[in-house]
């Protein structure tokens, strides 16, 4: 009802922990707020949402679809615009405001990942993998501290937060091929590929930590993973580096 | 136990699980054969458990499936370190130096392997969609495997590398010449020389398996071989498309395709996405490589349906064409149903491209005409059935072709996408593929439109 994830399978768990997301079923609806939103394809799917009157949606601009001609478009403000060009984030977030219809999608294969968010939840997610967000839905960016962190932690300068405050609000990733997500206990660690990232919990510290390797010529390159301390929620994805079309 | 012998890892298998507990092959499905006689791999299910020594695999996901290792106290796997995806900080990795670093820097190889050490878990994954391939290699078996398709190995299995010896040399002069290598400059080698052990690749889209007979030969396009028996031989072939007028000048190198000759006996694995062919300049030299040219014929040109001109064929044929209008064709179906990539379409009982043509000219009145076969369009692939040698039209789409057979279509380089076939009306079935998925279309017709 409120993530589309099918209730007849079984859920999916490896023998490590890893719990595979919910492969959302071709055309999926589900509701939030007084909107509804479709998951059609399975290859890079696609979400379209069916705005009411009351509510809207923010998102990258440049993972727009299509749209109705009626719904209007307005830019969020998001501060940092220097900090965030600097990190190659996108400058403005633009929003979408019912009534009408409008699609997203990003241009990869990979599956949507569905994030109801409650009150008083925050998510931290890798920079380009937001796909959108409500408009209850708070949105800020954190730079990522340490210089560990980012020159080896492969996930740029900063990433996308998404906090809420007393309202629900629905949060909508692309993660690129498979998305495993898993459960940490308190002070529980796992080394990921930083390029692997998709979203934590903001509960979840994350850190650069050097492996006892040498790569390259001459062994001239560290090998760094990203160390997450549990407690909380660790989402990654299996294709860690995005491609174009190939042409 | 030891009843069943799974038909895709050709081990003694368990024929009560889901799975092949060695290779992870779904035991419960039907093998599914082209009418070339490729087979389809089927991909691993999502969670399914592969055995090996006291460890176990399990592979999740289907679109960019991982590997997640339990690795045992005294096992261990080894793996190019960018695979890694997740680990337990229990895993302990080291690093396996490797002979030859300089060359296997110089040909983009990765120059240190990783081995990861039990107790723990540890997961791996490949960066492309695609499907994981779990070969069971039993004592003393060997196998050549392309570069760049490896995933890991379990400790017992031993690593090599070596030239692939397929090469040709470009460029106007001495100064400015350029080698190319286009199955890569090396190729892996993996042999299971103490006791079994299990390989594990990635491929990119689908994999398709074929058994050659000793002599039997195949022409494939050169990055989309996985895998290879060590009794396989390979050489470089060209072929050159007729042409004629001003343009026969450029037929010498401009036109031509280069694939790699497979003779058996033994068995190929290829995948349905594979890199763009390099562009053409002269050649200067090159390794051992067989060559083919092909002829022009009189020629004239045929309306199709809608009446534009679509084909120039030889004009002894001209006066079997009822009134100049082909006849309709039969449902084409495709053979590969998965949905990464398109490739193999194939129509009942001939070959597509056997198909396309007989549609185009009456196929039947073909046989027995070899030294007359219809002007090419680009992105296509025609033959007349029975011929003893495969056109390869094309130099933008991808094409694998077997000898005197059936040659089949892969669109490159499909990212992912999905094949349909739509009927339209008194013409033909086109193909259409999409790249990137749900958006965006682009496509071929099965009749050179």
């Amino acid at each position: 009802m409120t993530c589309g994830a099918p209730l007849d399978v079984r859920d999916k768990v490896s023998d490590s922990g890893w719990r595979e997301a919910p492969r959302l079923r071709d055309m999926t609806e589900f509701r939030f707020s007084g909107s509804t939103c479709q998951v059609e394809g399975e290859l890079v799917p696609v979400a379209e949402i069916a705005l009411s009157p009351q509510d809207g949606v923010y998102f990258e601009h440049h993972v727009l679809l299509w749209k109705d001609e009626s719904v209007p478009l307005s830019a969020l403000p998001t501060g940092g615009g220097m900090k965030r060009t600097i990190g190659g984030m996108p400058h403005i977030v633009t929003v979408a405001n019912g009534p009408g219809r409008i699609a997203f999608s990003r241009d990869a294969p990979g599956e949507v990942v569905v994030l109801p968010l409650h009150p008083g939840m925050e998510i931290d997610a890798r920079e380009h993998a937001f796909l959108l967000a409500s408009h209850s839905i708070q949105y800020s960016f954190i730079r990522i501290k340490g210089l560990a962190n980012l020159l080896h932690g492969g996930n740029g300068m900063f990433m996308d937060r998404f906090v809420t405050a007393q309202q629900p609000g629905l949060l909508l990733l692309h993660g690129n091929g498979d998305v495993l997500q898993r459960t940490l206990r308190p002070g529980e660690k796992i080394l990921v590929e930083p390029g692997g990232f998709l979203y934590k919990d903001s509960t979840v510290g994350m850190q650069a930590v050097q492996m006892p390797l040498r790569t390259g010529i001459f062994g001239r390159h560290g090998m760094y993973l990203a160390e997450m301390t549990g407690p909380g929620r660790v989402g990654i994805q299996s294709m860690y580096h995005h491609h174009g079309s190939g042409e | 136990m030891n009843t069943y012998v799974c038909r895709y890892c050709r081990q003694p298998s368990d024929p009560s699980q889901q799975t092949c507990p060695l290779c992870g092959a779904p035991v419960d499905i039907k093998e599914s054969v082209s009418d070339s006689g490729w087979v389809e791999q089927p991909p691993i299910r999502d969670m399914a458990k592969l055995q090996f020594g006291q460890s176990h695999c399990q592979i999740e996901g289907t679109r960019v499936p991982t590997a997640d290792f339990n690795l045992a106290q005294v096992e261990k796997i080894y793996f190019s370190h960018h695979v890694m995806l997740w680990s337990d900080p229990a895993v302990r990795l080291e690093n396996m130096s490797l002979r030859g670093g300089w060359k296997r820097a110089m040909a983009g190889l990765p120059l240190i392997m990783v081995e990861a050490h039990g107790p723990g878990h540890i997961g791996l994954s490949d960066n492309h969609a695609g499907e994981v391939i779990a070969l069971p290699m039993q004592h003393g078996q060997s196998m050549w495997v392309k570069e760049h398709r490896f995933l890991c190995a379990t400790g017992n299995i031993h690593y090599d590398w070596g030239s692939t010896d397929v090469w040709y040399v470009t460029g106007e002069d001495q100064d400015h010449e350029e080698w190319h290598y286009p199955m890569g400059q090396y190729g892996d080698i993996f042999s299971a020389t103490d006791r079994a052990g299990l390989l594990l690749l990635h491929a990119q889209g689908n994999v398709f398996i074929r058994d050659l007979r000793q002599g039997e030969s195949l022409l494939v396009q050169p990055g989309s071989l996985v895998y290879r028996d060590m009794s396989v031989r390979v050489h470089l072939h060209m072929e050159y498309p007729r042409s004629r007028g001003f343009l026969f000048w450029r037929n010498s190198w401009e036109y031509r395709n280069v694939f790699v000759r497979l003779v058996g006996p033994g068995r190929v694995a290829v995948q349905s996405i594979f890199e763009r062919p390099e562009d053409m300049e002269q050649m200067r030299r090159h390794s051992y490589a067989t060559r083919h040219h092909w002829l022009w014929a009189r020629s004239r040109a045929v309306c199709a349906p809608d009446g534009k001109r679509r084909h120039r064929i030889g004009r002894a044929n001209r006066s079997h064409l009822p009134g100049g209008r082909p006849p309709v064709p039969p449902d084409v179906r495709a053979s590969a149903r998965t949905a990464r990539s398109a490739s193999a379409c194939s129509v009942p009982g001939r070959g597509l491209a056997g198909e396309c043509l007989g549609w185009h000219a009456d196929g039947d009145r073909w046989r027995g005409q070899s030294k007359l076969r219809p002007f090419l369009p680009m992105s296509l692939i025609l033959y007349p059935q029975g011929t003893p040698e495969v056109w390869t039209g094309s130099r933008n789409t991808g094409a694998s072709a077997t000898h005197g057979g059936r040659p089949s279509l892969s669109r490159r380089p499909l990212w992912t996408g999905r094949t349909r076939a739509v009927p339209m009306p008194g013409f033909s079935s086109y193909r259409s593929i999409t790249r990137d998925g749900c958006t965006g279309t682009s496509g071929w017709s099965a009749t050179g439109c």
